[in-house]
């Protein structure tokens, strides 16, 4: 028996006439065409499916990738961030083909090219290997999919390198899979991530009391918290410590003449770093200014004072305490309003007059008192001395003495942030006998203040003591400075600077450690 | 002469025989069986593709809470020196507890005071009696404040 629609097609065309020959087999030529475009379709699918599984699959090795580059560099900050094992060094030291591998140099190529060269090195083959890369699965299969293959991941520093206060870390992040040794990669990921970095002094200790270019110290000590810094030329003065003894306490104190034991160990040498600028005291200060008479300009007012001064020294003032209009050549004798006895004062009521919430700033011409008069800067306010012109000095032989004391009163204040002299003229000499802008002291006649003097000179005549910082260009003190940093009621003057005068925090000078602080970029993920 | 013969005896016959139909029959029921198949198990695939690319949304979600936690902490060193890792654990314990009804679970471990390590399990979609993890390291930013 026979069954088709196209006999019943073929039956009706017999009885119409005979079939046309180019349409017999057409059905068969149909179902082909459908039976392939059902195994087209399958197919596709198949195909679909499996392309889904492995998407999944890679998916998952990427996102594995860029966390264990993240984590790589939460490795590698958390050794580099560790104060217990300071290598914090490395923050500024590069780690790229381009500019060396600074981190796997020798002690002795390190330390002429380092800012402290005297920095312990700490770096341990253990920490060495942590911060180069390392396995990150904690011994675990990260993705049991039912193969005897483990999936694990790992992170690679492909290149640290620092530029001023920013750090740029290139890691690699690496998924893995696979038994053998190394196994095959899944995926990879490039993490370029960029910090700041900064310095951070950790106590007042470490922190410079004294701190000059140059230094003749004889027997001068430090009584309290601080360091005696010395600052070098990088490129004149970094060879010298290539030597394994170049940062020993003989060999420092050598360079600074230094003979005290204890001052001697307490040397920290800085290459290519400079004394903060003046302006560290300039910041919210009034100008103690006035309108001479016959001038319609308000003017800065420049105080002379000297209590031996030679005979016509000065255009039209022959006293102790002259004082001029900065635009003005011609002096006026003060004596009459500040000088009493053996003491000048200076009131607070009569300097910086509208101002006198704020610390206030007197510009100084000279300060000379010869062993017979006594100055006392009489204010609630803090004070700064600043010097004018470059060649000029501030000398004070004892027992005269220039310091502040409470409005009102005649005791000399032992805090030392309620002084400051600062001189950025000076020529920064290279000799303790050249003319330059000077500080010039003996025995106590300057009890306490703070000292910057970037180009300047300080001179102690003969044997002084004073409390507070001095950081200038040069320190000279054969004679023996006694140097005290504590202040009277306990603390340290470094501390009441730092709060008196609003420092910021990135001012430093001293030992500092560096710490790379996040938040200040994003991170950029790569793939490759 | 056979050739012949038989063209000619099919030219005679009428349609297909019904061995014929039921071979193309088969034929087509296998291939739709295939195909079926095939479509359910893509299907299948698709909806544990959702399922996995939602836990690991929530796991990236998770990952950057605590980060967040860790940036705006305020940085008490008086507290937070001694062990920064077990710090900022308490403080993800506080602000970010795990909720019940996650489809992963979440351990910490403090072993190293400066890293705390995160790891997030959960039941692979595709195979839900095997497990996948992630393991996310946080060093604490409170630690750059530490002397």
């Amino acid at each position: 028996m026979k069954f088709s629609i196209t006999k019943r097609i073929r039956s009706v065309s017999l009885s119409q006439g005979q079939a046309k020959a180019d349409e017999q087999g057409v059905a068969l030529i149909l179902a082909v065409l459908m039976s392939i475009i059902l195994l087209g379709i399958s197919t596709g699918l198949l195909a679909k499916q499996l392309m889904t599984r492995r998407n999944g699959a890679s998916e998952s090795y990427k996102q594995m990738a860029e966390t264990a580059a993240s984590n790589g560099l939460n490795r590698i900050l958390a050794k580099l961030n560790n104060s217990n094992t300071d290598i914090s060094y490395l923050w500024r030291l590069q780690q790229n083909d381009q500019q060396g591998l600074q981190w796997n140099y020798s002690n002795e190529q390190l330390r002429p090219m380092m800012e402290q060269p005297c920095t312990p090195l700490l770096l341990s083959q253990q920490t060495a290997a942590v911060l180069a890369g390392g396995d990150l699965s904690h011994n675990s299969n990260l993705r049991d999919d039912g193969s005897s293959e483990a999936v694990t991941m790992s992170y690679r520093l492909r290149s640290y390198g620092v530029s001023s206060n920013q750090a740029t870390f290139q890691i690699e992040g690496i998924a893995s899979r696979g038994n053998e040794t190394p196994p095959a990669i899944a995926s990879r990921s490039l993490l370029t991530r960029m910090l700041a970095l900064k310095n951070v002094i950790p106590d007042a200790d470490h922190w410079a009391a004294l701190a000059a270019s140059r230094m003749e110290l004889g027997a001068s000590t430090i009584s309290g918290p601080g360091r005696t810094v010395l600052l070098l030329n990088k490129v004149d003065a970094g060879p010298s410590f290539v030597p394994t003894d170049s940062c020993s306490a003989s060999t420092l104190g050598a360079r600074v003449g230094a003979t005290d034991t204890d001052l001697k160990a307490k040397i920290w040498p800085l290459l290519g770093v400079e004394l903060p600028s003046t302006g560290i005291f300039d910041q919210e200060v009034a100008v103690d200014q006035f309108t001479p008479s016959g001038s319609s300009t308000i003017q800065r007012r420049i105080w002379n004072i000297d209590d031996n001064r030679p005979a016509n020294s000065l255009i039209g003032c022959t006293a102790i305490v002259c004082s001029r209009g900065e635009l003005e050549s011609s002096y006026k004798s003060q004596d009459a309003l500040y000088v009493s006895n053996g003491t000048i004062t200076l009131p607070g009521s009569a300097i910086c007059v509208d101002q006198q919430a704020k610390p206030c700033l007197l510009w100084i011409e000279k300060i000379k008192l010869s062993g017979i008069k006594k100055l006392l800067i009489a204010s609630n306010q803090a004070v700064v001395l600043r010097m004018f012109r470059p060649l000029e000095s501030i000398a004070l032989v004892s027992p005269s003495s220039l310091c502040a004391a409470n409005s009102g009163e005649t005791t000399c204040r032992q805090e030392a942030e309620r002084l400051a002299i600062v001189a950025n003229g000076g020529d920064s000499p290279s000799s303790c006998a050249a003319a330059t802008q000077k500080l010039s002291i003996s025995g106590n006649a300057l009890p306490a203040a703070l000292v910057l003097m970037p180009q300047g000179t300080v001179n102690a005549t003969t044997s002084a003591s004073m409390r507070g910082l001095i950081w200038a260009h040069q320190i000279c003190a054969t004679a023996g400075l006694a140097l005290t940093t504590t202040s009277a009621d306990g603390g340290n003057v470094v501390d009441k600077a730092k709060t008196s005068w609003h420092w910021n925090e990135d001012l430093s000078l001293g030992i500092t450690v560096t710490k790379g602080m996040r938040g200040t970029g994003l991170d950029m993920f790569r793939r490759w | 002469m056979i050739i012949q013969q038989r063209l000619r005896a099919q030219h005679d016959s009428s349609g297909f025989g019904i061995v014929e139909v039921l071979m193309a029959a088969l034929l087509v029921m296998m291939v739709m069986m295939s195909v079926s198949r095939t479509l359910i198990l893509g299907m299948a695939a698709n909806r544990h593709m959702g399922e996995r690319i939602n836990i690991e949304s929530e796991i990236l979600n998770d990952i950057e809470i605590i980060q967040g936690i860790d940036s705006l902490a305020s940085k008490d060193t008086a507290a937070g020196c001694a062990n920064p890792a077990q710090y900022l654990q308490n403080l993800v314990l506080l602000k970010n507890p795990e909720k019940v009804g996650n489809s992963w679970d979440r351990t910490f471990d403090v072993v190293d005071p400066n890293i705390l390590v995160i790891v997030y399990s959960f039941n692979r979609p595709e195979s839900p009696t095997r497990q996948e993890k992630r393991i996310t390291e946080i060093n604490p930013s409170l630690q750059a404040e530490c002397q």
